[in-house]
């Protein structure tokens, strides 16, 4: 059940280079909502007028938690609103993870931590053993906040943690992962791109939740279309806002 | 009690003008927990074609100054599978429901027509011709007053159901369209569809959405879509439901007094799913303050300059 909801910032941080943590009260959601969904926020503003989606970085004290990186006119809006500032949002939104009995690996790529971060409470709560690998460009870009413990690090110029990108650490890991395991994964298109193909080639299971422009996030416009594999040759689409974010990464035709 | 009600005629009468634009609503059970009928007098859906269309590749959208660009290419499950999948969901809506058809030549629309003009939860059809037809060329059926013509005079043949042509301004001379419908058989136009539009990703020299050139919609769009109303408004005497850009319930006003009998609320619905709701409140409050029993007697009521 989707639900409107009128939620003054609790906290709106910088947490990284250009990359912001924002706590809302959000008691409706708590129960509700489950890794992998989003939330639209709508600005109101007469110039742009999507509402824009976040992904649930999680829930701390009846408090959902949104993970967000300035990139644009509305981000770059929403990171000088000062605590107190009401925002509306409608949500949860779109599917989840389907989390199995594999033993959980989380691979986050930058801001793409959010529905990781999410994942990763969930699994914490129920006290499953996983491994989160946190990448990004620099120290200054990783994401760092309590409510992720301590994931294992990598970062592009070996600033903090392990030099590279999340692949190369997933790829020194996977000797000794322990087996059968399941991907969740977040971040880049190259990156999405890069864990389904080893996904493929070694025969896990991947899921990865993708970033769209949505007009609507509900279904309505079918803006969102992400082209599937499909057995004739035909064209197949699904929506990221409906259909996913969520997608198997076996079902996703993304070089094209 | 103000009377919100209004009547297209041919005994098509809605409980308010707000009806949802075609394309911007899904097929209407996609967001039915959001409680949104309440506040609406009908809704229409998606274009339907007679074959399932997987629509455009991506990106199909983006969004430009008060307004979006799209291409979705007409995505939808197909006649056949909408007739077995939705009409629970129909009758159960008790609210008008108007189904927008779509196709590439005479023969897709006369098919999806006739399937589903027996369906008695149908109150009326809205035909989108704003597509390519195959058989002339790729020209638009909305483009060509003859080529329309054609095309509505052998749907009127088909259906006693109340019928709808929704013209394009993508035209010279949209009067000419306009009486094109009115000449043979249309019960109402509804306009405008999108303008056209494009835009460029400066730093990837490249379209922003794959067809390089989509339909431009939202408010943007407002004064456009005036315009065409008031112009078809003076030529015709078939009732009109105005479309484009309308947002809030001033420009419901707006609309009506240009000589909308009904509107279509469009690409709001995806900025502000609640619109409806809020139209409705200030249609009862200026209708109040301007001390107006019955809505449906602004209609056309724009006074000279």
């Amino acid at each position: 059940m989707k639900v409107f909801l009128n939620s003054p910032i609790a906290e709106n941080r910088l947490i990284a280079r250009d990359t912001f943590l924002l706590r809302l009260p959000a008691l409706e959601l708590t129960s509700v909502a489950r890794p992998g969904q989003f939330v639209n926020l709508y600005f109101n503003n007469p110039v742009h007028l999507f509402p824009r989606p976040f992904s649930i970085a999680g829930f701390e004290d009846d408090h959902m938690l949104i993970l967000y990186k300035r990139v644009g006119k509305m981000t770059s809006y929403l990171s000088t609103l000062p605590i107190g500032t009401s925002l509306l949002l409608l949500g949860p939104l779109g599917n989840s993870f389907v989390v199995d009995r594999n033993y959980p690996v989380l691979l986050a790529g930058g801001v793409g931590l959010a529905p990781l971060a999410f994942l990763n409470q969930i699994l914490n709560q129920e006290e499953r053993p996983s491994t989160l690998i946190l990448g990004a460009r620099t120290a200054e870009d990783l994401p760092l906040f309590s409510a992720i413990g301590e994931p294992e690090l990598v970062t592009e110029n070996g600033s903090r943690g392990m030099t590279g990108n999340v692949l190369d650490y997933f790829s020194q890991l996977y000797p000794n992962l322990p087996k059968p395991f399941t991907v969740y994964a977040c971040g880049p298109e190259a990156m999405l791109r890069a864990i389904i193909q080893m996904a493929q080639h070694l025969s896990f299971p991947v899921q990865v939740s993708l970033e769209r422009v949505m007009a609507c996030g509900l279904g309505l416009c079918q803006g969102c279309a992400v082209k599937i594999k499909t057995d004739n040759n035909t064209s197949g689409y699904k929506l990221v806002c409906k259909d996913g974010p969520v997608f198997n990464g076996m079902e996703l035709s993304l070089n094209d | 009690m103000i009377d919100l009600s209004v009547d297209l005629g041919k005994g098509l009468v809605l409980s308010n003008p707000l009806l949802t634009a075609s394309g911007t609503f899904g097929y209407g059970d996609e967001i039915s927990d959001l409680n949104v009928f309440d506040y609406l007098g009908g809704l229409v859906t998606k274009s339907i074609t007679l074959m399932p269309r997987a629509g455009n590749p991506p990106p199909r959208i983006t969004e430009t100054p008060a307004g979006m660009l799209n291409s979705i290419g007409l995505a939808n499950i197909g006649v056949d599978a909408f007739l077995e999948s939705k009409v629970p969901f129909y009758r159960q809506l008790n609210k008008k429901v108007i189904v927008n058809i779509a196709g590439s030549k005479p023969e897709e629309y006369i098919a999806v027509l006739e399937k589903l003009t027996t369906q008695d939860w149908v109150a009326a059809f809205e035909i989108n011709v704003s597509c390519p037809n195959v058989k002339e060329g790729g020209i638009e059926f909305g483009k060509d007053p003859v080529v329309l013509g054609n095309l509505v005079r052998q749907l009127r043949a088909l259906t006693g159901k109340f019928l709808i042509i929704k013209l394009t301004p993508n035209v010279t001379d949209i009067v000419s369209l306009a009486l094109s419908g009115q000449e043979n058989g249309a019960d109402a136009l509804s306009l405008i569809n999108t303008v056209y539009g494009a835009a460029i990703d400066i730093y990837t020299r490249r379209p922003k959405i794959h067809t390089v050139i989509g339909g431009l919609s939202g408010p943007a769009i407002k004064p456009i879509a005036l315009a065409h109303l008031i112009k078809v408004h003076r030529a015709v005497s078939l009732p009109l439901i105005g479309i484009g850009g309308i947002s809030n319930g001033a420009d419901v006003i707006e609309f009506m007094l240009a000589g909308a009998s009904a509107v279509e609320l469009g690409t709001v619905n995806f900025y502000n799913p609640l619109a409806a709701r809020e139209i409705v409140a200030f249609l009862i409050k200026y209708c109040e303050d301007q001390k107006i029993k019955c809505l449906r007697e602004i209609v056309g009521q724009l006074q000279s300059a």
